[in-house]
C-alpha cells in the first residue's frame, strides 16, 4: 500500500480532515475514469466521483490497515457506479441503449478534435458500437470488463474490489468477453 | 489435436495462461490461430474507451465540492481494526447487554430501597441500545444495498455477511422489545426473515432466489426504513426504544 497514503488514513484518524484532501486529489481521476466507462455518462461519472469520497470518508474506520487504499476506493466507486446504473434503469425503465442514442443529452461523445469530418464520424460509429455492446452486460460484468480490460488488473485485484473470489473474477470476465463478441458478430452482421 | 477452447484463448490474451503450451500449440495450429487472431480483434475494437479529458486540478475541485459536506468526525474508538469483525460485534452486544441488566437490576432496587444514595438515569440502557443500533443498521444498509446489485458469483459472501448480522440481529431484537421500541423493533423483525432467508439458502443463491428475495421482502422498501431510522439524532431514537409512539 502506498506509504502516503497509509499516513493520511492515519492523520484522518487522528482528527485532521485536510488529510483526506490529499487522498482525494490522489484518486479523483482514477475514480472519475472509472465511473465514466461503466456510466458512459459524464454528469453521472462526477456524481459518482463526490459520492464515492464521502461514502469512504464514512467508512475509513472500516479499512484494514494492510489493505491497498486504491483497491479499497475502487470497490466503493464501483458500488457508487452500480447505485447510479440501477437508479437509471429505474427511471428509463430500459437497460439497452435506444437506436435513438440522443448525444448531446445522455451520453458524451468524445470526439478527437483534430480530426477531420471522417475521421470524426468514423469514431463516433466506433463509440456507438462501443456502447451497444457493453449494455448488453449486467453491472457486475461491465465492472469485471473495464477493470480487465480497460484498466489492467489483475483477477486478484478485480475480486478483491468487486468482493468475490479470483477464480469468480475470471469467470464473470469470460462471460463478459463471449457476450460482447456474440453482439460485435451481430452487428457486424447487420452491417 | 486437441483444440484450444474460447475460455483458454482469453486466458493467453490477457496473459494468464499458466503454461508455455498455449503459446507453442498457436504456433502449430493454424486453426487456433485464426480464432485467437478473431478474439485479439474483437477486443482491440473495445480496447479503447476514450474518457473525457480532467485538468490537473480535478482532484482539488473535487475536494471543494465535498469538503463541506463531510460528516463531523467521529472519535475513533479502537484505530483501525485489531478484532475479527464477528468476535468484536457479539463482544459489543454481550457487553451492551451486561450493562443493561446491570442497570436494570440497580433501577428496580431503586425502587425496592427508598434511602438510596442516587437516582440511576432509566433512560441510560436505552442510549446504548440505541448507539449499537445505530452501527448495526448501518451494516444492515450496506448488506441491502450490496443484495440489490448481486449476483450468483457473490452469493457465498452475501449468506457469510448473512449469517453474521443474523445473530447480532437475533439479540437486537429481543432487546429492543423489552424496551418497546415499537418501530425499532419492526424493522428488525423484517431484516431478520430477509436475512435467515439468505444465510439459510443450503445451495447457495442463484440469480431466480436473489431476485425472489428482493421482492418478496421488499428489500428496497426496507433498506428505506432503516434510513428512515438512522438518519434522525439518536435522541429520535432512544424516543422509540421506550415508548409505543411509531416514527413511520
Amino acid at each position: 500500500m502506498r506509504s502516503d497514503d497509509h499516513a493520511a488514513i492515519k492523520a484522518i484518524l487522528a482528527g485532521d480532515r485536510e488529510a483526506y484532501g490529499a487522498l482525494v486529489r490522489r484518486h479523483s481521476a482514477a475514480i472519475f475514469r472509472l465511473a465514466f466507462r461503466m456510466t458512459s455518462n459524464e454528469a453521472d461519472a462526477e456524481d459518482v466521483v463526490q459520492e464515492t469520497f464521502l461514502r469512504a470518508y464514512q467508512k475509513l474506520r472500516d479499512f484494514r490497515s494492510d489493505s491497498d487504499f486504491g483497491t479499497w476506493i475502487y470497490r466503493i466507486g464501483v458500488n457508487c457506479a452500480l447505485d447510479v446504473i440501477a437508479k437509471r434503469k429505474i427511471m428509463s425503465q430500459e437497460y439497452r441503449i435506444s437506436d435513438d442514442i440522443d448525444e448531446t443529452d445522455r451520453v458524451v461523445q468524445v470526439a478527437d478534435r483534430a480530426a477531420g469530418p471522417e475521421r470524426i464520424l468514423l469514431s463516433r460509429e466506433i463509440n456507438n458500437r462501443q456502447q451497444r455492446v457493453m449494455a448488453q452486460l449486467t453491472p457486475a460484468e461491465k465492472a469485471a470488463f473495464v477493470l480487465r480490460h480497460v484498466e489492467d488488473r489483475s483477477t486478484q485485484e478485480i475480486g478483491d474490489i468487486l468482493g468475490i473470489a479470483p477464480n469468480a473474477a475470471k469467470q464473470v470476465v469470460f462471460r463478459a468477453v463471449q457476450k460482447l463478441r456474440r453482439e460485435l458478430a451481430c452487428l457486424r452482421g447487420t452491417q | 489435436m486437441t483444440h484450444l477452447n474460447e475460455e483458454q484463448l482469453i486466458d493467453h490474451y490477457y496473459g494468464e495462461a499458466t503454461n508455455d503450451g498455449v503459446t507453442q500449440h498457436l504456433r502449430l495450429c493454424r486453426e487456433c490461430k485464426v480464432a485467437y487472431e478473431a478474439l485479439a480483434r474483437d477486443l482491440s475494437e473495445l480496447k479503447e474507451m476514450p474518457v473525457p479529458e480532467r485538468d490537473p486540478a480535478y482532484g482539488a475541485s473535487v475536494w471543494s465540492a465535498i469538503e463541506n459536506k463531510l460528516p463531523s468526525p467521529k472519535p475513533d474508538r479502537v484505530g483501525w481494526r485489531l478484532f475479527p469483525a464477528r468476535a468484536f460485534a457479539f463482544a459489543a452486544v454481550a457487553a451492551a447487554l451486561v450493562v443493561a441488566a446491570f442497570m436494570l437490576g440497580r433501577a428496580w432496587q431503586q425502587a425496592h430501597s427508598p434511602e438510596a444514595a442516587y437516582v440511576v438515569d432509566p433512560n441510560a440502557h436505552k442510549l446504548l441500545l440505541s448507539v449499537l443500533l445505530d452501527e448495526h443498521f448501518e451494516r444492515a444498509e450496506r448488506f441491502l444495498t450490496e443484495l440489490k446489485h448481486a449476483d450468483e458469483t457473490n452469493s457465498n459472501e452475501l449468506q457469510r455477511q448473512a449469517r453474521e448480522l443474523l445473530a447480532e440481529n437475533r439479540l437486537y431484537r429481543e432487546s429492543s422489545a423489552k424496551v418497546g421500541g415499537t418501530a425499532t423493533t419492526h424493522a428488525l423483525q423484517r431484516l431478520e426473515r430477509l436475512l435467515a432467508e439468505v444465510a439459510n439458502q443450503p445451495d447457495g443463491l442463484t440469480q431466480g432466489d436473489l431476485q425472489r428475495i428482493s421482492t418478496h421482502f421488499d428489500s428496497e422498501d426496507l433498506l428505506f426504513e432503516l434510513r428512515i431510522l438512522t438518519s434522525g439524532p439518536v435522541k429520535t431514537r432512544t424516543t422509540d426504544i421506550g415508548t409505543t409512539r411509531s416514527t413511520i
